[in-house]
């Protein structure tokens, strides 16, 4: 009711009722986890040390108050490498998603539209998802120097087959429905049967699979560059930060601790976001990450 | 039956045809120039033509594939460019170590995570309920490597009651072998015992809000009963998935959890290949990983047929 008497009185602000609220606390503490990592990395050079400088007379503290996080084994600000490791994530994470969920769509609306193509495409989608996703990226980041683009590359690749199983499926059932044959019959060509009647039913659990894939391109950013596959040694990316620190996991545990600590919180904010809004579009409950 | 065989087994041959090309295409573009690589630093222009046209490098895409297809369906997977040992001996090396884990985590998973997720769909929404798919959720959320070090420093380290890093071989007695596995499949397990009980959960769910459920409850049926005899039946086509992609997927995921735990599996060639830049290797493992996704892929549908006899075949 509260509700109702605040919109009487405010009827001319349609735009901000139609930015979506998160309606519950995790939703809530995953916006604001999502958030806190980004203002860090964006913050991280004012209120943090260079990441990369080295003072070896620091080596290895524990977190105090001239290192908030304490230090790595070559005495550089942890703190300020996780802060700036968090905007390399949330790179990674938010271009492959972006990207993969982008030519998904295409591919999938084309597989699912038109039946010849798809019996190519299907082929060497099923030949891509055949091959374990932590291969296949490397074997791409090895053509290349190491960059942040090459490991976006290298994981949009293993991820689009996922977004045009889905897309594809969606889109053949609903070509059956009536409006279509409708649009059809009223001499709508495919590209406005596309783009007008199937492209706004498919974007809702796309946006599912989108969260998804972003948190699993977080996770797999990190295992990229723990194994040396990933971002160049000295960028500060929080699979760079756990390897480089495993030689003193003994001595030092939160050189490991923490950065992995960082990773697991906004991977589950992501996928806390993604569960959101499969809840909201219910018939989205296709995949899991 | 032998039709249905036939058919997905042709399906999946193409299949293995598009990944090797795949495959191919990435020696061709990882490049550099294989003549030149194998002529050596003091190799005359003219000797390294001569290389290339010996090496049949001249001769069209689709004609080079083919001949390289020929040799690796004679298992020949080429040779290291670090070790200049045939990729298929060093498969072979390291194979054991991937297997026995491989299967200690699958085995692991099912037992663990199965009891769960019936559990949690006995009473959905309660609070035990709840409690697993939090944990599930977190489970997929925390990366292997921290998994790794964390169960390393408590259990290894503080409590002194397993091997800290390395592997024992099965000639050395099952039961070293499998100390040595402990935390490497505690490791790898976790996430396929969240995704394993969450697709028990869900399917058990499903099944059990079925009319002919409410059907055998009214016929006398205990819940034991119930819960086995029909509804964990009508769920397995689900598990059998979920089981199966765990296979498949579980060659990329011992990646990390063989570097953690300094097992000298396929994982840690992986590992090794990449800092080589041992690029024949990395072709080796993918093809090898991909043909038995493949299979495992076929071997599961028609596990289905059997299990589930609703499925015309």
């Amino acid at each position: 009711m509260a509700e109702a008497a605040g919109r009487a009185r405010l009827p001319v602000r349609p735009w901000l009722d139609r930015i979506p609220r998160p309606r519950s606390l995790p939703v809530s503490l995953a916006v604001a986890t999502i958030l806190l990592f980004a203002v860090l990395a964006v913050a991280a050079p004012l209120i943090a040390p260079d990441p990369n400088l080295i003072v070896p007379r620091e080596r290895l503290q524990f977190v105090g108050v001239r290192h908030w996080l304490g230090t790595d084994g070559l005495g550089r600000d942890l703190f300020a490498r996780i802060a700036h490791g968090g905007g390399i994530s949330l790179t990674v994470g938010l271009s492959v998603a972006v990207l993969s969920s982008a030519l998904g769509l295409l591919i999938g609306l084309v597989a699912g539209y038109f039946r010849t193509a798809d019996l190519v495409i299907m082929r060497v989608i099923d030949a891509i998802m055949a091959i374990p996703t932590l291969l296949l990226a490397v074997a791409m980041t090895m053509l290349a120097e190491p960059s942040v683009l090459v490991v976006v590359a290298a994981l949009v690749v293993p991820d689009v087959p996922k977004v045009v199983r889905v897309i594809r499926a969606d889109v053949l059932s609903l070509r059956t429905r009536t409006y279509i044959t409708a649009a059809v019959a009223s001499g709508t060509g495919p590209a406005g049967i596309l783009a007008v009647h199937l492209l706004p039913n498919l974007l809702p659990p796309l946006s599912v699979q989108t969260s998804y894939i972003c948190a699993s391109a977080i996770l797999q950013e990190a295992g990229l560059s723990f194994i040396g596959a990933g971002m160049p040694a000295e960028t500060p990316s929080w699979g760079v930060i756990v390897a480089e620190n495993r030689q003193y996991f003994v001595s030092a545990p939160w050189t490991i601790l923490f950065p992995g600590m960082c990773m697991a919180a906004l991977i589950l904010a992501v996928m806390v976001l993604g569960d959101s809004l499969r809840g909201r579009y219910g018939a989205g409950a296709h995949a899991g990450p | 039956m032998l039709a249905y065989v036939l058919i997905r087994l042709g399906g999946s041959v193409i299949v293995v045809a598009v990944v090797s090309l795949i495959v191919f295409s990435l020696t061709v573009i990882s490049g550099g120039d294989p003549a030149l690589i194998f002529a050596g630093d003091i190799a005359s222009a003219a000797d390294v033509e001569a290389i290339r046209l010996r090496m049949g490098l001249d001769q069209p895409f689709f004609k080079r594939f083919f001949g390289w297809a020929f040799t690796v369906l004679h298992g020949n997977l080429g040779t290291s460019l670090f070790t200049s040992t045939p990729v298929s001996s060093l498969i072979r090396q390291r194979l054991e170590p991937t297997a026995t884990l491989t299967v200690a985590t699958i085995v692991t998973s099912i037992v663990v995570a199965v009891p769960i997720g019936i559990m949690a769909a006995l009473r959905p929404d309660s609070w035990l309920d709840q409690l697993v798919v939090a944990s599930c959720s977190v489970a997929f959320a925390v990366p292997g490597f921290i998994v790794g070090y964390v169960l390393i420093y408590l259990f290894s380290l503080k409590l002194g009651l397993l091997p800290v890093q390395g592997y024992a071989p099965l000639s050395s007695g099952l039961g070293n072998t499998l100390r040595t596995l402990v935390l490497p499949t505690a490791t790898l397990s976790l996430v396929y015992v969240a995704l394993l009980a969450r697709t028990t959960r869900a399917g058990m769910i499903d099944v059990l809000a079925q009319d002919f459920i409410r059907t055998a409850r009214a016929k006398g049926a205990g819940t034991v009963r119930i819960m086995f005899r029909h509804a964990l039946r009508n769920t397995a086509n689900a598990i059998l998935t979920v089981v199966g992609l765990g296979i498949a997927s579980l060659l990329g995921g011992v990646v990390i959890v063989e570097t953690v735990f300094g097992l000298p599996g396929l994982g840690r060639l992986t590992v090794d290949a990449v800092m080589n830049r041992d690029y024949p290797v990395i072709q080796a493992l993918i093809l090898l990983a991909a043909s038995l996704k493949i299979v495992v892929n076929l071997v599961i549908d028609l596990l289905y047929a059997v299990v589930d006899r609703r499925i015309e075949v």
